[in-house]
């Protein structure tokens, strides 16, 4: 193997997929980059089996092979070289790779390219392609409400739905949940329905900051593959099924509040500062265009905020964990938003005003009056 | 590493190449046999044969899969063994090494919840089950109660009776025998290439278990502290009891070696005895050692090799009680006093 490329190609590349090595892994190939000669490119790729990056470089290939190297050793090294053309060149047989730039030479002990986990091809053409402004939003609003219980591995993930010219989000980790759908440019070529781990979500993310276009999704055998411009993203998929999520979104509602999403926001922080028990319980109850809002934990103090508010309906009192509430009210974009309440033990649903995609249920908790 | 390549435990290779080539391959395996037999061996010959891309009765151990599974890097066929600190995930900081922790249980449940990544199976091998602790246990017991598809366990133990009953009655038991020292004397001699005279004593001191043989052929370390050992007991008959003290410390320098030292030393006073009831070299364990034996086994009486042999016995039990090595030498070469039998003086 012996290639030519510039050295801010390889220094982004590495840094790219230097992020899926993982630093828990005890498999010592998976603490390497994979470096393979394409025709005029170098393909670089990293995985910790969870979820792997492959990106392609410019290059000029002498002599084609394909390499693993140590992911940090060699992320190190690129990040130092002077701004030029770096030379790495592989020994006929072993595993040395000697990395040149300008008058700095390396001499690197790498692992066969043999050893590097498969990672899946796309071997058929994409489902979908979502904008990537729209999943990043996706995936912000819902990844949240995953679940970090591992016995119950099919709720760690996201599910995500393709279905005609619709694309659905939906996180739930039993106590609430988060679903938003999008609408996609060209309707999917077959509908799917998949759990991945939300880990390859925040990565697809920040992949994704500041890229303008489309993401295109594949699937292959347990795997789904994300394509952006200049990278790839394969994961693997969580074993479903996904809970059945669509009887849990409450269909009436007894009472309905609209409410500045600002406002509310300020009021649960503050609120929920003396809400201190395991639950973090903070009370509402709307009437006559006020919502009260309140908390009480016995060692410490209470405390009750008022904020305006119009409602619709009987007043219905009702708790929620404070941590619930704020996670969703941190990722709503719109200025008001309608909380919908059906009971004191049945969960509300909460609304982005004007924005029907968004939805987010989340379950009361249970109070001594 | 292919099931061709396990030494003689034709029974647990029978057994394994029947549920793979019949397809019926249960959810998890317990090997129970002593250290150094081939469990080792034949848990990933399984993982092997289980992956081969051409596979034919055997794993071909030449194809991607074959070569991954040996290199440890087959995303698949995941070895925990903390003795040799093979881990599924980096251990936490209070992690010592003795037990098998929670954490790694809990982190091969996450990956079996997973479909094999590239192969046919996933293979998770267990080495030394029984340090699992309690919680650990229970925590393997839950998935062994419901085992995905796809995945099998192996299990690799000395014993079924240190592992909870409700774990054991959960895998197919496959037992792995102590091989007969001929047994072990031709595979070192045919497979490892070692010199048949070496390999006749590596056989007899392996005690039935391969790997033995093998870490005593691979450390000259192991070889020159035998011929040290063996070159010092005679010296140490009726010498000057400060001799004897000096012996005894400079052997508890080595304590990692101490305890197979000692069996050694067990089968050398073994070796005078067998010789003065038959001189017959075929009995003997030292065989490169025969000469030296004809010249001592006539200078001892049977019951000085019989309170010889009871005291290198009661030297052992106390290093396995912990008792400081420098003492416990001490006494046994202290007991080294009586002077050989009357009959052998000129």
């Amino acid at each position: 193997m012996q290639f030519t490329c510039a050295h801010e190609h390889l220094n982004k590349a590495v840094g790219l997929v230097g992020r899926a090595v993982s630093t828990r892994a005890t498999m010592p190939i998976l603490a390497n980059i994979l470096l393979e000669t394409r025709k005029d490119a170098v393909k670089l790729a990293a995985t910790d089996l969870d979820h792997g990056v492959q990106t392609e470089i410019p290059a000029k290939v002498k002599r084609g092979g394909a390499i693993t190297l140590p992911a940090r050793l060699f992320a190190e090294i690129v990040a130092n070289l002077p701004q030029a053309q770096v030379q790495l060149r592989g020994a006929e047989s072993g595993t040395e790779v000697e990395v040149q730039c300008e008058n700095v030479t390396y001499d690197l002990v790498g692992l066969p390219a043999s050893d590097f986990p498969l990672m899946p091809e796309p071997d058929a053409a994409p489902v979908a392609a979502i904008d990537a402004g729209l999943l990043r939003t996706m995936v912000r609003q819902t990844a949240f409400a995953v679940s970090t219980d591992e016995t119950r591995v099919f709720l760690t993930g996201l599910y995500l739905v393709l279905d005609g010219k619709e694309v659905r989000l939906v996180a739930t980790d039993g106590g609430r949940l988060a679903l938003r759908t999008g609408t996609l440019g060209k309707p999917a070529t077959q509908k799917v329905g998949v759990i991945v781990p939300a880990k390859t979500m925040h990565e697809l993310t920040r992949a994704l900051t500041g890229v303008e276009g489309e993401v295109e999704v594949a699937l292959a055998e347990n795997q789904v593959l994300f394509t952006m411009p200049g990278a790839r993203l394969v994961s693997r998929l969580i074993p479903g099924p996904f809970p059945n999520y669509q009887q849990v979104i409450p269909q009436g509602h007894k009472q309905r509040l609209i409410v500045g999403t600002e406002r509310l926001l300020a009021a649960v922080r503050r609120v929920a500062i003396t809400a201190r028990d395991s639950a973090n319980v903070v009370r509402l109850q709307a009437a006559d265009e006020v919502l009260t809002l309140a908390s009480n934990t016995p060692e410490y103090g209470r405390s009750e905020e008022k904020i305006p508010v119009r409602t619709e309906g009987e007043t219905v009192a009702t708790a929620f964990n404070a941590r619930y509430l704020l996670d969703c009210l941190q990722v709503v974009e719109s200025d008001e938003l309608t909380l919908e309440l059906t009971g004191p033990l049945s969960p509300g649903a909460l609304r982005p005003a004007g924005q029907p995609e968004y939805t987010y249920v989340l379950a009361p908790v249970r109070v001594a009056t | 590493m292919a099931f061709r390549d396990v030494v003689n435990q034709d029974h647990a290779v029978m057994l394994l190449r029947a549920a793979a080539r019949s397809g019926k391959v249960g959810h998890a395996y317990l090997l129970v046999g002593p250290a150094g037999v081939g469990r080792r061996a034949l848990a990933l010959a399984f993982a092997q044969l289980l992956n081969c891309a051409r596979a034919d009765g055997d794993a071909c151990g030449d194809c991607v899969s074959c070569r991954k599974i040996v290199s440890g890097s087959h995303p698949d066929v995941r070895i925990l063994d903390v003795a040799r600190g093979q881990y599924l995930e980096a251990p936490g900081k209070e992690h010592r090494g003795k037990e098998i922790p929670v954490d790694q249980i809990r982190a091969l449940r996450r990956e079996a919840a997973f479909p094999p990544y590239e192969g046919k199976w996933k293979v998770f091998v267990i080495a030394d089950a029984e340090r699992m602790n309690p919680s650990s246990a229970n925590s393997l017991l839950k998935i062994l109660e419901e085992p995905p598809a796809r995945v099998v366990f192996l299990l690799v133990a000395e014993s079924s009776v240190a592992l909870p009953p409700t774990v054991v009655s959960r895998c197919q038991l496959v037992r792995c025998a102590f091989l007969r020292a001929d047994q072990i004397e031709r595979a070192l001699v045919d497979r490892w290439q070692i010199a048949p005279d070496r390999a006749r004593v590596l056989a007899v001191l392996a005690d039935g278990r391969l790997g033995r043989a093998l870490e005593w052929a691979a450390s000259e370390e192991r070889l020159e502290a035998r011929d040290r050992l063996l070159d010092l007991l005679p010296t140490l008959e009726g010498s000057d009891p400060l001799t004897r003290l000096d012996a005894a410390e400079a052997l508890s320098r080595q304590p990692d070696l101490l305890p197979e030292l000692l069996d050694l030393a067990v089968l050398w006073y073994r070796d005078l005895l067998v010789w003065k009831q038959l001189p017959e070299p075929a009995l003997l364990t030292n065989r490169d050692r025969q000469t030296q034996i004809e010249a001592l086994a006539p200078r001892f009486s049977e019951t000085t090799l019989g309170a010889r042999i009871e005291a290198v016995e009661a030297a052992k039990e106390s290093l396995r009680r912990n008792v400081n090595a420098r003492l416990a030498l001490e006494k046994l070469f202290l007991s080294f006093q009586d002077a050989p039998a009357p009959a052998t003086s000129p």
